[in-house]
């Protein structure tokens, strides 16, 4: 039944989802590790993952493509869920360079979170997410102004100017999808302008 | 599914007298075509704002509410729809008909139209200060959230606070325990929380 649900949603998913770029075709590591929120996924997200199915379809898939950010985050997703923090951060590191917008994110937000053991490091946080949000991640353009406004990035070299985040925030707005994202961003607006860095 | 659909339409043409409260937990056209999905009280899946059929909608909340006169979640989800459909004056009048039945989330949307200056709804934030202090009271998480946002920001300033410092952090404590894992919402929590501290002087 479980797979049935999987096959129904992943066939609605591929007519009315993002289309896959040419080539791209839905693995399952796709179907089981997809983020919700990843702007590039090819299937529907999965809040609840699997871990031992997902990291079984992720590392085949991974081994017959190793080039594929897309899989390569969804790998260190996985990971990261199962508490392989170690083996889960070269393939997040991957993904980051090769592009990920998610994996820009998502590796910012666990460092700054400090999450399983990994050290605190603002100015690696800070690269990561001008990265994602200059890609146009929603939460990395919330993300960004907001750790810039709370002086989290003091010390870095901070490297988008004021009004390229200002222009973060106003893309924001328009991205924001329900009440608490429209009032996070109002938040974020409010804050950044209040701060030494908006001058 | 047809015969569903008639029982339902029997039970609501044939009942005589007010509904009893098991009656008003049937699901109606009127919920299936105009529920909210952010509404707690809502009895079925809610549909998305770009997906209400408004006519059909229209057509089924009003039939509702003929066969359920006062019934206030009918009366919230045909205000919704005549809000959708640019009756304002109408969403206004009923969506504050269910406010005053004590609907939380009619009370929530009073108050989102009166801070947002919506046409027709009362140009006195007070009176979204009181609908949010009634509305969160009852444990509707955006109003809970709205209120503190707009104590902290000074936007009721001058106006009467029917809720207590203690209970704003009552209402943060709820919206962090009940709100899961939601990125968004923790960073827009955390932001309130130091808001608040700031404004109790803590």
């Amino acid at each position: 039944m479980r797979y049935l649900s999987l096959i129904t949603a992943l066939f609605a998913f591929a007519l009315s989802g993002p289309a896959a770029a040419e080539g791209d075709f839905i693995t399952e590591c796709d179907a089981l590790v997809s983020h919700p929120e990843d702007p590039d996924r090819i299937a529907p997200g999965v809040g609840d993952v699997l871990l031992l199915a997902g990291r079984a379809a992720c590392e085949a898939a991974v081994a017959e493509d190793p080039e594929n950010r897309r899989l390569r985050y969804q790998l260190g997703r996985v990971l990261f869920y199962s508490a392989d923090t170690s083996e889960s951060m070269p393939h997040l590191e991957f993904a980051a360079e090769a592009g990920s917008k998610q994996a820009q994110f998502v590796l910012g937000y666990i460092i700054d979170e400090a999450l399983q053991g990994l050290k605190r490091d603002a100015c690696k946080v800070e690269d990561l997410w001008v990265r994602s949000a200059r890609q146009g991640r929603f939460a990395a353009r919330v993300s960004y102004p907001r750790n810039v406004a709370l002086g989290k990035f003091d010390g870095c070299d901070i490297q988008a100017n004021t009004s390229e985040i200002q222009s973060f925030i106003d893309a924001a707005r328009g991205q924001a999808d329900g009440y608490y994202q429209g009032l996070l961003v109002a938040e974020v607006a409010a804050t950044y302008a209040a701060s030494d860095h908006a001058k | 599914m047809r015969a569903a659909f008639a029982a339902v339409a029997f039970s609501l043409c044939c009942f005589a007298g007010s509904p009893s409260e098991a009656a008003r937990a049937t699901a109606t056209f009127c919920d299936r075509l105009a529920a909210h999905p952010e509404d707690p009280d809502r009895i079925v899946d809610g549909v998305p704002t770009a997906a209400v059929d408004q006519a059909a909608a229209i057509a089924a909340c009003e039939a509702g509410l003929a066969a359920d006169p006062g019934n206030p979640r009918l009366t919230y989800q045909l205000s919704r729809v005549y809000f959708y459909s640019g009756r304002s004056a109408d969403a206004v009048s009923t969506m504050e008909k269910s406010a005053a039945a004590g609907y939380r989330q009619a009370q929530f949307v009073m108050g989102a139209m009166i801070s947002n200056n919506r046409p027709d709804a009362s140009d006195d934030i007070c009176d979204a200060e009181s609908w949010w202090a009634k509305s969160a009271a009852a444990g509707r998480l955006a109003a809970q959230v709205s209120y503190v946002r707009h104590v902290t920001k000074g936007l009721f300033n001058g106006c009467t606070l029917h809720v207590s410092e203690d209970d704003m952090s009552a209402f943060l404590e709820n919206v962090r325990a009940t709100g899961g894992r939601d990125y968004y919402l923790r960073l827009l929590m955390a932001d309130l929380t130091e808001d608040l501290a700031a404004y109790r002087g803590d």
